[in-house]
């Protein structure tokens, strides 16, 4: 499963009310649920109603954005192994902040799977989940460039905001140069996986590649720095980001999303 | 038998783009081909199913009779072989040799067999003795041939040319066309080449095809395609620039005809001024 | 190996941000004054071809020939290769954190926990990958040995660093944390190696003029042997977890987290302190002889490089 930046891309030029959010409030709001999420407890089974109600809000609002479900569906798939992994052998382990366990069964080899280890795993996974909804949400709406914009104007240092529009502007040049250097090597026959010829052979053209690259990267780098000297820059100039007024409704959105957050932690219903 | 046969051929890029639309050709062994027109024609879409880059969203494409697929993909890129415009996107070893070999190698060939290539190919683009020279430090023209070399290796029966000239000075890009006219005279290659510079068409193709906008709307010799001038037109193109001359000067009233090349146009106005 | 968001607790999470942050502000003040020319335009072209570098595959095939593996790839981290090539670790950390961003806007590692992972992958990285190089090469080792060395550790300890943190977050045991983390990146590891060294070769080959080699002859002994006692003492801290009063348990694991020489090394020490303890102290005296190993093993370090730099 593989997801492009082109593809990611695509779906952030799409128009839905979601995308047309202020990136500083699609940015707060991820920050907001996703701290909350992290800060919620380990052991309470208040928590899956809580995380309930935010993955609903979080695919209701991705709903919205009318992005399609074949692209949000790879998009969960790619983020999912790793911490998909470590809660799934939970139940299996004895969690050092725990002291008592009940357990539910006996595997052979002395494994044992525990109520609490149970608990633990699926919390801990939802909580996970949660998180991942609202970054895929933040990140298939908003394309790059503005959120480094909206990052900046949130405060981020100027030289991190240059770095980041200098890294985000060419994102996609060497994406696309990486693409067709590929498709020359396919060409060429090459594949990865070819038992015709010596494995540190292959190992080397795959070297090659890389460094390839790093050159041809490192010299547009030279380039567009030469360039940027002869447009007067100097160690004092930061990236011209442009004044955005913040409307009725991104503050709406930005209070609903605080809202469900308050309302999810006193369930006052 | 046809080498390359494009039947109905059309590419749909995202379900949205058509690139190609029901595109009908062939080329038989030992041709000259040109392709010209402006970009965006989608000349880089054809050549890219030339050797199975690119799956046909509808119709068929058969090389040498036989449709492409996963089991003749590897016969179909060795028979077919494309130079990319961008020598850089093709060139990632060190040394031009490690370059050359690449292919070769691919195909599981023994090392003598490889170093065998890899010399005669680098003699057809004469480029002997650049061996371990890094190809960072050769000009865009050797670029180019190293480029050519490296799909030479590979002894393709086709070979496919993506904007050849583009960035060359005008030195290099005749001494490219003479190199490409003679691997077709001396090795019977199969060339393709796609190009909007007109005025090397009648240079390097016996036979040329318009391209616009997905569509091939010509198909012909260099005379037959200039001589329509609507077609030409249509296409964001325009004549050679020895052929305008030429017209201009018909409308002078000089008893002359359509030329192509320099050397025609001269032997023409040598008649008239004798 | 990027952690994702709730596997660490906000607090934890927030100290390694700190860390981070206090490392990206110097790594931001090396690329602007520590070189002739500003080197925050170039960084930011570069990060994005690091970035797109990651994403090519390599074959788990090419590393370990075994049928199981055919269809899983890797791909190169380059902690070790950019702090190599631009002759200092902040280049790395700069680098990784700028990539490592982007990845978290994929959902590859999260955002709370971004300051770990940067730690991990571009300050533990991007040190340990450089100054292992540094060191070995003082030493005389050959310079690819020396690189692949760097590559590999800048893989393994980070995985180490890792399997602590979620450890110490009570997300996952120590011990089957670092088997499974450690041997995981050690494998990987290998390869990151590999590459590094092929990668580096092709590089100075093509621009000799982009890798800072007088640097790497001008780094003090003082920094390697700073770096290096941090590192020892790190894993002499951490050993004493992992050996849990089980003598075969840490001989296993030591030769999983030191390299093999390093291990060597060791046994002709290992009887001063039997079962790694100084009798009467208890877990504390467990540190304390392991650190005294380590420094004994630093001091011989140090002391054979001045032989051999006078021969």
């Amino acid at each position: 499963m593989h997801v492009s930046i082109t593809e990611m891309e695509r779906e952030t030029y799409r128009k839905s009310p979601i995308h047309g959010i202020d990136g500083r409030i699609k940015i707060l709001m991820t920050l907001a649920i996703t701290i909350y999420v992290v800060a919620l407890p380990r052991m309470e089974t208040l928590n899956f109603t809580k995380l309930g109600i935010l993955e609903a809000y979080l695919l209701l609002l991705l709903l919205f954005s009318k992005i399609e479900l074949s692209h949000l569906a790879a998009r969960f798939l790619i983020a999912l192994p790793f911490g998909l992994g470590i809660s799934i052998l939970q139940p299996f382990l004895k969690q050092p902040f725990l002291n008592d366990f009940t357990i539910m069964y006996r595997l052979p080899m002395g494994v044992e799977v525990t109520n609490e280890g149970l608990l633990y795993g699926a919390i801990i996974f939802l909580k996970f989940f949660v998180c991942i909804s609202a970054v895929i949400l933040l990140s298939s709406t908003t394309s790059m460039s503005e959120l480094v914009a909206s990052a900046r104007r949130l405060g981020l240092p100027k030289e991190m905001a240059l770095l980041f529009t200098m890294m985000v502007r060419y994102l996609f040049v060497f994406w696309n140069m990486l693409g067709r250097i590929r498709t020359a090597q396919k060409t060429r026959c090459f594949e990865i996986w070819n038992r015709k010829v010596p494995r540190k052979w292959t190992l080397e053209q795959i070297g090659y590649t890389i460094s390839s690259l790093f050159i041809r990267s490192y010299e547009q780098g030279e380039r567009t720095y030469q360039s940027m000297l002869c447009r007067g820059y100097c160690a004092d100039a930061h990236v011209y980001v442009d004044k955005k007024k913040l409307h009725i409704t991104d503050f709406a959105v930005l209070a609903i999303t605080f809202g469900v957050i308050i309302v999810t932690h006193i369930q006052a219903f | 038998m046809n080498i390359i046969e494009a039947r109905n051929l059309t590419h749909v890029y995202r379900g949205k783009i058509t690139a190609l639309d029901a595109i009908n050709f062939t080329a038989r062994p030992g041709e000259r081909i040109a392709i010209i027109g402006a970009n965006g024609a989608g000349k880089s879409t054809l050549f890219k199913h030339f050797n199975g880059i690119l799956k046909p969203t509808s119709g068929e494409i058969l090389i040498k009779g036989k449709c492409i697929s996963n089991e003749n993909i590897i016969e179909v890129r060795k028979t077919v072989g494309v130079v990319f415009q961008d020598p850089d996107d093709q060139i990632f070893a060190p040394t031009v040799k490690q370059d050359v070999a690449f292919g070769p190698m691919n195909l599981g060939l023994s090392m003598e067999e490889i170093e065998k290539r890899v010399h005669e190919s680098l003699e057809t683009v004469r480029l002997t003795g650049f061996e371990e020279r890094a190809p960072h430090h050769l000009s865009t023209g050797e670029k180019k041939k190293v480029a050519i070399a490296g799909i030479l290796a590979m002894q393709p029966e086709v070979l496919v040319l993506d904007e050849p000239t583009a960035g060359l000075d005008p030195g290099g890009a005749i001494r490219l066309i003479k190199l490409i006219n003679g691997m077709n005279r001396y090795l019977g290659i199969t060339t393709i080449v796609s190009t909007h510079e007109v005025d090397i068409v009648p240079m390097l193709a016996d036979r040329v095809c318009i391209m616009s906008k997905g569509k091939i709307i010509g198909d012909g010799t260099p005379l037959e395609i200039f001589s329509s001038p609507e077609l030409i037109k249509k296409t964001h193109l325009r004549l050679p620039m020895v052929a305008q001359l030429m017209e201009m000067l018909q409308e002078e009233g000089v008893p002359v005809g359509v030329k192509f090349t320099l050397e025609e146009a001269r032997d023409e106005l040598l008649k008239v001024v004798k | 190996m990027h952690i994702p968001d709730t596997f660490i607790p906000l607090g934890q999470a927030a100290i390694y941000w700190i860390i981070s942050i206090l490392f990206i502000a110097r790594a931001v003040k090396w690329a602007r004054k520590d070189m002739n020319e500003n080197m925050i335009p170039l960084f930011g072209v570069l990060a994005a071809g690091i970035f797109v570098l990651q994403t090519i595959n390599i074959a788990a095939s090419l590393l370990i020939p075994v049928p199981m593996f055919t269809g899983v790839s890797w791909h190169i981290v380059g902690a070790a290769l950019t702090a190599i090539i631009f002759a200092s670790p902040w280049a790395a950390v700069l680098l990784m954190t700028m990539v490592l961003a982007i990845q978290s806007l994929f959902g590859d590692g999260g955002i709370t926990v971004m300051g770990a992972n940067i730690l991990n992958m571009g300050i533990i990285g991007g040190f340990i990958g450089y100054y292992t190089f540094i060191g070995l090469s003082k030493l005389s080792v050959k310079r690819p040995a020396a690189m692949f060395a760097g590559g590999w550790l800048s893989m393994l300890l980070p995985a180490i660093a890792l399997s602590f943190e979620l450890w110490l977050a009570g997300t996952f045991p120590l011990k089957q944390g670092v088997l499974l983390m450690g041997t995981f990146q050690g494998i990987a590891g290998i390869g990151e190696g590999l590459i590094t060294v092929i990668v580096f070769g092709a590089i100075i080959k093509a621009r000799p003029d982009i890798v800072n080699e007088g640097t790497h002859k001008k780094e003090s002994t003082a920094k390697v042997a700073a770096v290096g006692i941090f590192a020892l003492f790190g894993l002499a801290a951490a050993a004493p977890f992992l050996a849990s009063g089980d003598p075969d348990g840490l001989q296993q694991t030591a030769s999983l987290v030191v390299s093999s020489e390093i291990n060597n090394m060791i046994a002709p020490i290992t009887p001063l302190f039997p079962s790694y303890a100084i009798p009467g102290m208890g877990d504390a005296g467990k540190v304390a002889a392991i650190i005294i190993g380590f420094a004994a093993i630093l001091i011989m370090w140090i002391g054979i490089s001045r032989v051999i730099k006078k021969v």
